[in-house]
């Protein structure tokens, strides 16, 4: 299920949300895991066999592991081997097919699986909790309901944000029913999010879809327009899911922890990092950079690191050598700015607002190689295919306004705070009714990860 | 000195609040599910989604289905259709809604030309009509007589449509409207509706009088009736709320007339060609001749010439009653509601002066039933 979609905001949400919050103690975590289970596997129910199979590893596993002695490491290793099956059949198989078949020659016949929603998130986030038992920052959940819930929890199920199991234990042990000011907040939030995808993200989505990667009709301005569109297209999208994630966590009664912090602003590709998909940046600095060495080891290894993580993180987002190049690309430039800009006097003294401009330019650029168009958009933004035909310089005008209106939320630094939301939100929410009963919904970016 | 008093503000509870919200969408939520579903959208023109049966839980059509039928029968989904094409019109994107704003009219975007498809069908018109007169009548879109209105980049595309107009005017067959037409054109469309008025009916009656040999009649010798409250097709897809409307004008000849139409579903006969109680409908433009048919043979005893065999889409309609003042038998093909149609026999009849085709410069160019033999 989609929450951009009408069975979900006129069906699902209102009954699990009210049907919580009027549930005993005792019933709330075996409702909540019902609604989490039901939601995953609308549509397509098989998959819940997938998210069964993480669930009773992860959760069996760390049990035995309780039990000490030396198979500890071993079961360590069996568990995240089996966690990380599927992902790698799932996600990679066709993958790794098409490049051994164009490496060797080889012809390898297999059809490619469907990817399942969610499978990374909830692989990495099952993985998290292992490696958080195994290093005894926390206590196995005895409970399988409990333990199901961490993991299946609906509102960050599908596309995060990661939630280590630390950040969620208290709460998971204290069956939290929200207060009714919780819920008011986080439905405001809600609203918000939703706001970014259907109303924002999913119309820059259509204007850089009619493109369909024909950037020499796009031209150098349509080309350039349509990656600006691009960029903020990802952002709303995800930044707005992450938005509704919590709200709805909020409204459940679980804080759960920021995903993004106004990337768009960033000063320096080591900040944009830093507000941007932060939990996924905390998974891989805590499981990956920091125990592979992290900074404390000589220059070349901790480039060779940063290397390493960047790869794995373009290859989370897709199977495709073009998501790797996208990752080592931005490890290149973090390297590079580590050793020549950051903390350099020259660098502090350009004005904010041309680190920032600069910053963008790299962002947008890299999104470029995230999107697989590449080569061709590139020409096309040098200007090979000129500025442009009527069509895609209407197309450019007619989506100008929208362009304009995020930039200015995307980069101002403080925007006048709406007073209260608490009249805001239901007006967004009937802007998304109307766009969701007149277009019907797209599906988020990032539930392709 | 003392604080002035703060003034107390009433605030609703977030009890009353958050329950209201969810209340709210839970009853769209359910009046939606429990809506019959299967109808048809009289103001979209097409059939509503049918509620989901044989639900298959194991693939995502049945997730796509639910929220297929959510989606049609939401309560007052006209209102929220509404609200996001305004929102659409009002920031500008208004292209997506395949409706352009432009200067008061809602037009339908520009023709794709597809200029050997054009000339195909020229020649089979020619090939049909063998040695009876023929000519054809394609009006300028609305669009196009009025894209000096337009932003530079809009108006450049119709440059797709000159290469159409370009090939017809080449044909000796085509006629050309009078200049009036050109000169005027929010009197000949409707603002809110893809076809010409009567204005720009009697303007192609005119240059037709010419082509086929008949003497045009001043419009004052028609019967004219005028029905407030159009809202035309091009206004429906735009999703528009209803502030524009236009008014139905139509023109006939005040003697003995009968019109028999010929549809898929059978035969039926009427001795009118305007039909007043179409009017007051969603598809307004069938008080025209009650609608598309198949065919329709208009027959008045008391008019002067033979036979016109005219080959139509809807444009015709509001024509065919000012002709029909100068032909005894006037049969009309609309291949698109016949399915094949199209016949040689009929169009080579004894009887026949003429042939005429019309159609609007999109169904000439894209429509490939226009040109399908009969079976």
């Amino acid at each position: 299920m989609v929450f951009s979609s009408l069975t979900f905001l006129l069906l699902f949400m209102p009954c699990v949300l009210l049907g919580y919050r009027l549930m005993p103690e005792k019933a709330r975590m075996p409702f909540l895991f019902g609604a989490s289970l039901l939601f995953y596997g609308w549509g397509s129910p098989a998959w819940l066999l997938l998210l069964g199979w993480c669930m009773l590893v992860s959760w069996g596993g760390t049990l035995l592991m309780t039990r000490g002695g030396k198979r500890r490491k071993w079961l360590l290793i069996l568990m995240i081997v089996l966690d990380l099956a599927p992902l790698f059949w799932f996600k990679y198989a066709g993958f790794f097919r098409d490049t051994v078949s164009s490496l060797f020659g080889w012809e390898i016949r297999f059809a490619a699986p469907i990817l399942p929603a969610g499978i990374s998130f909830f692989t990495f986030q099952a993985i998290s909790y292992i490696l958080d038992v195994w290093r005894r920052d926390a206590e196995p959940q005895r409970s399988p309901v409990v333990f199901g819930v961490y993991l299946s929890l609906f509102p960050q199920l599908v596309a995060g944000p990661i939630v280590r199991y630390t950040d969620l234990a208290a709460q998971l042990r204290a069956h939290p029913r929200p207060s009714w000011e919780q819920m008011r907040r986080g439905l405001c939030r809600f609203c918000i999010g939703l706001g970014k995808k259907v109303l924002l993200a999913d119309a820059l989505g259509r204007f850089w879809g009619q493109m369909n990667g024909d950037f020499a009709a796009a031209g150098a301005l349509g080309s350039w327009l349509g990656l600006l569109a691009f960029s903020f297209q990802i952002y709303f999208d995800f930044s707005g899911y992450s938005d509704m994630a919590l709200g709805l966590g909020e409204a459940l009664g679980f804080i759960m922890p920021e995903n993004f912090d106004h990337p768009y602003r960033a000063a320096s590709l080591t900040e944009f990092w830093r507000r941007w998909h932060m939990s996924l940046t905390t998974w891989f600095r805590e499981y990956v950079y920091i125990p592979l060495g992290g900074n404390r080891c000589k220059p070349w290894r901790r480039d060779l690191n940063v290397l390493i993580v960047w790869a794995l993180t373009g290859l989370w987002h897709g199977a495709g050598w073009h998501f790797v190049l996208w990752g080592l690309y931005f490890a290149v430039l973090l390297i590079l700015e580590k050793r020549f800009v950051l903390e350099k006097s020259w660098a502090a003294r350009i004005p904010a607002w041309i680190r920032q401009g600069v910053s963008f330019l790299l962002v947008m650029a890299g999104w470029g190689l995230f999107s697989g168009f590449g080569t061709s958009l590139l020409g096309a933004m040098t200007g090979q295919s000129g500025w442009g035909g009527a069509a895609a310089q209407t197309a450019c005008l007619a989506h100008a306004p929208l362009l304009l209106f995020c930039a200015v939320i995307s980069f101002t630094p403080r925007l006048p705070k709406v007073r209260s939301w608490r009249f805001a939100a239901p007006v967004l929410m009937l802007l998304c009714l109307a766009a969701l009963a007149a277009q019907g919904y797209a599906p988020f970016v990032y539930f392709q990860f | 000195m003392t604080d002035a008093p703060k003034s107390k503000k009433r605030k609703i509870p977030d009890s009353a609040a958050v329950i209201a919200g969810l209340v709210i969408l839970l009853v769209l939520g359910l009046a939606a599910v429990f809506s019959p579903g299967g109808t048809f959208s009289d103001w979209e023109r097409r059939e509503l989604a049918d509620r989901p049966a044989d639900p298959d839980l194991t693939e995502w059509k049945t997730d796509k289905a639910v929220e297929g039928f959510l989606k049609d029968h939401v309560p007052g989904r006209q209102i929220l259709v509404a609200v996001d094409s305004a929102a659409q019109f009002l920031t500008g994107r208004g292209s997506r809604l395949n409706t352009w704003y432009v200067g008061g009219a809602i037009v339908e975007p520009p023709v794709p030309a597809d200029t050997r498809s054009l000339e195909t069908k020229l020649r089979r018109f020619e090939k049909l009509a063998g040695d009876v007169p023929w000519a054809l009548v394609t009006p300028k879109t609305h669009g196009w007589l009025i894209r000096d209105r337009m932003i530079p980049s809009m108006a450049a595309q119709y440059d797709t449509e000159a290469e159409a107009y370009a090939i017809l005017e080449k044909s000796g067959n085509t006629v050309s409207m009078p200049e009036a037409f050109d000169a005027n054109p929010d009197t000949m469309y409707y603002r809110t509706d893809h076809h010409w008025t009567l204005q720009g009916a009697y303007q192609a009656y005119l240059a037709l009088g010419e082509r086929l040999g008949y003497e045009p009649l001043p419009l004052e010798d028609f019967r004219v009736t005028e029905y407030e409250g159009f809202m035309g097709t091009t206004l429906s897809r735009s999703g528009l709320p209803p502030f524009w409307k236009d008014t139905l004008v139509c023109a006939e000849p005040d003697s003995p007339v009968t019109l028999t139409m010929n549809d898929r579903d059978g035969e039926t006969a009427a001795d009118r060609l305007i039909f007043p109680e179409d009017a007051a409908t969603y598809d307004g433009y069938a008080v025209y001749l009650h609608g598309n048919h198949g065919t329709l043979t208009i027959e008045r005893p008391d008019a002067p010439e033979g036979t016109l065999v005219v080959f139509k889409d809807s444009f015709a309609n509001c024509l065919l009653p000012l002709l029909s003042r100068h032909y005894r038998r006037i049969i009309a093909v609309d291949a698109r509601y016949g399915g094949g149609f199209f016949s040689e026999a009929l169009a080579r009849s004894d009887d026949t002066k003429a042939i005429l085709y019309v159609y609007s410069l999109d169904s000439l160019v894209n429509d490939s039933e226009i040109t399908k033999r009969a079976k």
